[in-house]
Parts: C-alpha cells; structure tokens; sequence
C-alpha cells in the first residue's frame, strides 16, 4: 500500500502511525506521487494527536528520539518516511533507543541523514551573512540542499532580538522573518529583489578577510571542505560585490507556512 | 587616518594569534543584542584554512616594549595604527550584527604603559556592553603588568581574559622579551584565578551578582623560539592548568621573524608539525586521562614523535595491552585505541548492551579502521594482520605524508598558528586570494 501525506511533518507521522501494522507500506509526500502507481494507494490526512501520541511514544524510547526523526524528515530525501517507519519499529519492537542499536541500516541511514541536515543547520548559523536595508533591519539570502530555516530561527531570533531580520531560501521560495515578537517561516511570492549594497562594512570585512590569511600557507582545500564553493555565492567575503540600486523592501510577514508541527511556531504570545 | 586603514593595519597585525576558540560562556542579556553560544560557531575559514570566528584584532600596535619574536616591537620598522575606544565599538557591532562574527579578541601592544593600554580596551568594552549593550563574546587579552583594579574591571565586562605566558621558562623570557618579568605575568593569572574564586563564592550568595569572566582564562606559549623540550613544555602546560584552572593552554610555533643572535635562523621553517603534536598530547591529558609522564615514557629526550600522533606512538611502545576486545574492554582502554575517539568509544560501549560488536559495527561508530584494526579484536575476530608487538606496525602506522596544515583534529578550535614574519599582503597572494575567490563563484556562472 502506498501511503499519501500532505507534505507536513505532522502529516508524515500520521502516515507513520497508519502504516505501522502494514509491512508492505511505502510512505510518500503528495508532490512525489507518480502518475501511475503500481500500488494500491491511500491519502492521510495529517492528524496532529495522531502526529503528537507517535511523537510522545518515541520520546519515550529515549530523548531526542522524535527530533532526530524531524531532523532527518526535513532532508526530504526520497524515501526518508520508509526509514522513520522501519526504525520507529526497530524501536518500539526492542522497547529501546533505536538509534543506539547501529546493526541496523535503517537506523544508520536515517541518522546520517539527520546528521547531515544538522551539519547543514550548523553551517547556516556560520555562513548567512545579512545585508542591512534599514535602520534595525538586516535581509539575507541562503541556498542550502536541505530544509533548515526551521531549525535556524531560534538561533538567529535570541541572537538579535531588537532587529527585524529575513533570510530568504529563494530556491525553496521560503523566509524566516524574525522580530522583537517572535519568529515564524513565511512563503514569499514571485517577485524577490535582489540585495542592496551595504556600504562601506562589506568593503571593510573583505579586505579584513584578505589581510588575515597567513602568507605562504594558502590552503584551498581546506577552505574548501570548511566552506564548501555552493555555500560562497552568498558570502560577503567570497561573493563580487553587490550591484545595489533595485529597492529592496522588508516584506510584511504573511501566511505563515502550514505543515510545520505545532511546536515549531514560536511567535511569543 | 581612517578606519578601514586601521582595521587592515590591526587585523594583519594581530592575525598570528592563536586561540579563537569562543565557546563556553553563555551570556545572554537584557535589551540588547548577540549572545555567546555554547558551542562556539566559526563563521569562515580564511584561504590559509585557519577558522574565523573572532574579530581578532589589536587596540594598538604602537608598542613601546621590544619583544625579540614579535613583529610590533618598537625597534621593528612598520605601519603603527590605534584605534579609538568608539570606533572600534561600531566595527564590532556592524560586523557582528551582519553575523560576520562571533565576537571579539582584542589584544594589544603597549601604548605608553600596561595601565594606559588597559584602560583603551576597557572603554572599548565598556562602549560595547553598557552603551551598545552587546553580550556576544568578548576575549581580553591582558597586558602583562596592569594593576589588579583593571583586571577586575576587565573580567567584569569580557567573557574570557588571558596572559600569554610567551615562553615555556623564566630564562627565555629574560633573553628574549627583556621587559616583560615572570612576576608581571604570573600575577595577573594569579589575580584572574583569584577574582574567579571570589566571585563564584558572591554568586551564591547574591545570584545578580555579576559574573567575573565566565569563560575562563586561557594563555599561549611560543613554541621553538627556545630550547626547552616538549616534556618541559607539557610540564608546563599541565601546572597552569592546574595552578590556575586554565581552560586552554595554547601553542604557537615560532616562525622567525628576523635574524636575531639568540632566536632559530630565519631559513629555519616554523616548527607546525611539533606544534601539532604537543596539541594533540595536550588534548590526551585533557580528554583521554593520560598522564603527561606516561606520553614521555620510554622516550629518552623528552620529545614526541614526529612520525605517529601521540596516542598512535604509545599504543606501539605498549604492545602488551593490546588487542583490546571491543565487546568486554572497560571505556577507558577503548579510549587509549588508536583510532577510537571519545564519540566512538561511547558509542561501542552503547552498542554492545545490545548485542555482540562485529568489525562492522565497529566501522559504524565512526572508529577510523585504519589504525584501529591493528589494535582490536571484535567478538575475537582480527583484521589487523600484524601482532601488536611485530616491528612492522610502525611502519605501517608512520604517517607519511607530513601534515602541513593543522588539520587533523575538528575539536582543536583555534589551534595555534606562528608569530610573525612581513605582514603586509603580497600581490601573489591577493592574485591567489582573488583566484579562490573567483573559482568560488565559477560554479554559479
Ligand atoms: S609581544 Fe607585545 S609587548 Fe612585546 S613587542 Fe610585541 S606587542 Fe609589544
């Protein structure tokens, strides 16, 4: 049987908790469905008490369970539901921490993938580099291969919590917008300016990344597996200065994005 | 002069420094901005592959000492800049609010006198925190000599202070940084301890009592400039962690600066390999329960291998623990396994409450096989080929390959680089920088 969600986490644990006692389950994303299936198919819908019972039941198991599972969920790698299947019964079967019982691929595989998510997560926290557009108001842009905006709104909301901040992921046509009230995920439209010049700092951290660099012992490759050339396009420091001149404008926060858990929205009340 | 003139001339002339490690403090605060995260954040690596997480920097390279290693000495012919407290405020805060940085490392030559100089960088903080109110992450280094009411106040408003103790014994020290005295040293350390012990009492008392550097203190030592050995220096570092609750004790090797009779000669390369080695011994005392002695057993000068990384060099001078069962050996035998980390011992130990550890599982953990397998068995199984006590593992664990680049451990933030030799950019390398640069972007294109 193959299992349809909508494409929200929720959605993903509730096919979850539907497939459990099917061994021929495959789980897939609305967007993923191929026209014709060779399999019998069905929709979830998602279920959020649903989402939350399989999230308090893995929790249970040992702590960081659930979140590892979001973690690896937001790679959105194909096939990622069948292994958060697969391993919510490797442990729910053992009554254990599944990630501790390594023999199993499903369990490895799934781990590397959320490992690979948080060291991307990781690197946005180093590598966005804001654009001030106004007084208290700072834009970025990013292009990571994961989903992680979720996962960097915290960071980047305690960090600075008196400015209006928004980091774009054109690719994905999402934003994180972070304000003195709190933060949220918002879906931005067709028309996204690029970034302003910033004046004299962009200048100013360029040449102080130059002149720091110790003569003779130029290592490329080592720059290079610390900050890999995909992320450099939107780094001040790697990336030719800006052309400046298109308005940028600081956009109101809009609909926020459905789909992501309920915890994840953190607007403060 | 402007700022940007200065920030070059500050920059270049601070950039030798070796710790920019910004983890470990946690401060946040009220109405204002940035915070110092746990885990310490690098936000690039510059084209020479050292982590930039700091805005390292000198208030000052006017120095009026004449330190024998350092190229800011005042008999050194070069560009001299010192920035206002304000200025150098407002460069910390655009940079750190466009997440150039994590914070700040500001050193310092001496400007007049240690009191003086103290008192520019503590307007400096001072600006920062309490009219900027900026809590990010501040690192002070403190001039040698400054009288104890600026350490207090300094400690009040950074999140880590140090002294570098620059040369392993009193002896160097007097030949080669003549205005600098032991005493001079050592007493601000004493202070720093001290002034941490106190606070730490107030703080219960009156938990709003404010914190007294929570970071800690840390110092660095020029390696290579003088004679002493890496047992002395291991020696060394091991007393001021204990002395003086250091977080970090780090290393620099001496790259010459010009000919001076008692310094190494200038074609002599900076020492980076033994550099390396003693951060890696360092690290074993540190988080692998190995006594400094036990490093330096059965060697006979006192110095480490070059050839294997210490925990590799002990494991072939002490065949007789070796292999090591993987599924009943205790966590602390795991842990002296070349090859085996700290997360991968961890994880071995976990894993085995749930079955037997085959070879593979072992490769699961994150164990680099490569040297591990000459050292283990699993389940009795051994893949290694060649006893433990058999000659030939030494050449078959020597590495090769010089490391040229301090690389090999992710966990060594900051490791230390050398001290200065020239210290303005050549055109070669701004061709080099400008090369990366654009090969950088050549993908997008
Ligand atoms: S080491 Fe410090 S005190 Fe000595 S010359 Fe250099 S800047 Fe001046």
């Amino acid at each position: 049987m193959l299992y349809i969600y909508d494409g929200s986490f929720d959605g993903a644990m509730s096919a979850i908790f539907a497939a459990y006692n099917d061994r021929s389950a495959q789980i897939v994303p609305r967007d993923e469905v191929q026209t014709v299936s060779l399999y019998e198919e069905r929709f979830i819908d998602s279920d959020a008490g649903r989402s939350e019972r399989l999230q308090r039941g893995l929790a249970r198991l040992a702590r960081g369970v659930p979140e590892r599972f979001y973690r690896a969920w937001l790679s959105h790698s194909e096939g990622v539901e069948d292994l958060m299947l697969a391993v919510a019964r490797i442990g729910f079967e053992s009554g254990s921490d599944p990630f501790a019982q390594r023999g199993f691929d499903a369990v490895c595989e799934l781990d590397a993938l959320a490992g690979k998510v948080s060291a991307e997560q990781h690197r946005m926290l180093q590598f966005v580099r804001f654009v001030r557009v106004g007084p208290d108001a700072f834009a970025a842009d990013i292009e990571p291969q994961y989903e992680v905006l979720p996962l960097i709104g915290r960071h980047f909301h305690s960090r600075f919590p008196d400015s209006h901040l928004i980091i774009r992921d054109l690719p994905r046509r999402m934003a994180l917008v972070s304000e003195p009230a709190g933060w949220q995920i918002v879906r931005l439209g067709e028309n996204n300016p690029p970034l302003p010049d910033d004046g004299p700092f962009e200048k100013m951290w360029r040449e102080y990344y130059d002149a720091i660099a110790i003569e003779g012992r130029l290592n490329p490759k080592l720059q290079r597996q610390n900050v890999p050339l995909k992320y450099r396009r939107n780094m001040t420091e790697f990336a030719a200065p800006r052309g400046g001149g298109v308005a940028f404008s600081y956009p109101a926060a809009e609909d926020s994005r459905g789909g992501l858990p309920a915890a994840r929205r953190n607007r403060k009340k | 002069m402007e700022t940007s003139e200065k920030l070059r001339i500050l920059g270049n002339a601070a950039k030798y420094d070796a710790s920019c490690s910004s983890s470990g403090s946690g401060r946040a605060g009220k109405n204002g901005f940035g915070n110092a995260a746990m885990a310490g954040i690098c936000h690039s690596w510059s084209a020479d592959g050292r982590c930039i997480s700091l805005l390292k920097v000198l208030m000052s390279n006017a120095c009026v000492y004449d330190c024998a290693y350092c190229v800011n000495r005042r008999s050194n012919d070069c560009e001299r800049a010192t920035f206002t407290p304000e200025e150098l405020a407002g460069l910390v805060e655009e940079f750190y609010r466009r997440n150039y940085i994590e914070g700040l490392f500001l050193s310092s030559g001496v400007v007049g006198s240690p009191e003086y100089t103290m008192e520019l960088m503590i307007k400096a903080l001072r600006i920062l925190r309490e009219e900027r109110r900026f809590y990010a992450y501040i690192h002070l280094k403190v001039i040698p000599g400054a009288p104890r009411e600026l350490i207090h106040e300094a400690g009040l408003l950074a999140d880590r202070l140090s002294v570098n103790i620059e040369l392993p014994s009193e002896r160097s020290l007097g030949l080669l940084a003549p205005q600098k005295h032991r005493a001079g040293i050592v007493k601000p350390m004493m202070r720093i301890r001290d002034e941490k012990l106190q606070n730490a009492e107030e703080r219960k008392l009156f938990r709003s009592a404010p914190v007294f550097a929570p970071a800690g203190q840390t110092t660095q030592m020029i390696v290579g400039a003088s004679g002493e050995s890496d047992r002395d220096i291991l020696r060394l570092s091991k007393g001021l962690y204990s002395a003086f609750g250091m977080k970090r004790v780090y290393f620099s090797a001496y790259m010459p600066v010009v000919s001076h009779p008692l310094l190494p000669s200038a074609e002599k390369p900076a020492p980076l390999m033994r550099e390396h080695r003693l951060y890696q011994a360092d690290w074993l005392m540190r988080f692998y329960q190995f006594d400094a002695e036990e490093i330096f057993d059965r060697s006979e000068d006192g110095s480490l291998d070059s050839r294997f990384d210490p925990k590799c060099a002990w494991a072939i001078r002490h065949p007789e623990y070796f292999p090591v069962e993987v599924n009943t050996a205790p966590y602390e035998l795991l842990l002296r396994v070349p090859g085996i980390g700290v997360k991968s011992a961890r994880r071995i130990v976990r894993a085995r409450r749930y079955g037997s550890v085959t070879m593979e599982t072992l490769k699961k953990t994150g164990a680099v096989m490569k040297r591990a397998r000459y050292f283990v068995t699993a389940a009795g199984s051994f893949t290694g080929g060649v006893d433990p006590a058999d000659p030939r593992l030494a050449e078959l664990l020597c590495e090769r390959a010089p490391v040229r680049q301090l690389s090999l451990f992710d966990d060594i933030e900051g490791r230390g680089q050398a001290v200065p030799v020239g210290l303005t950019v050549s055109d070669s390398t701004r061709a080099a920088l400008a090369d990366i640069r654009r090969n950088g972007n050549a993908l997008y294109i």
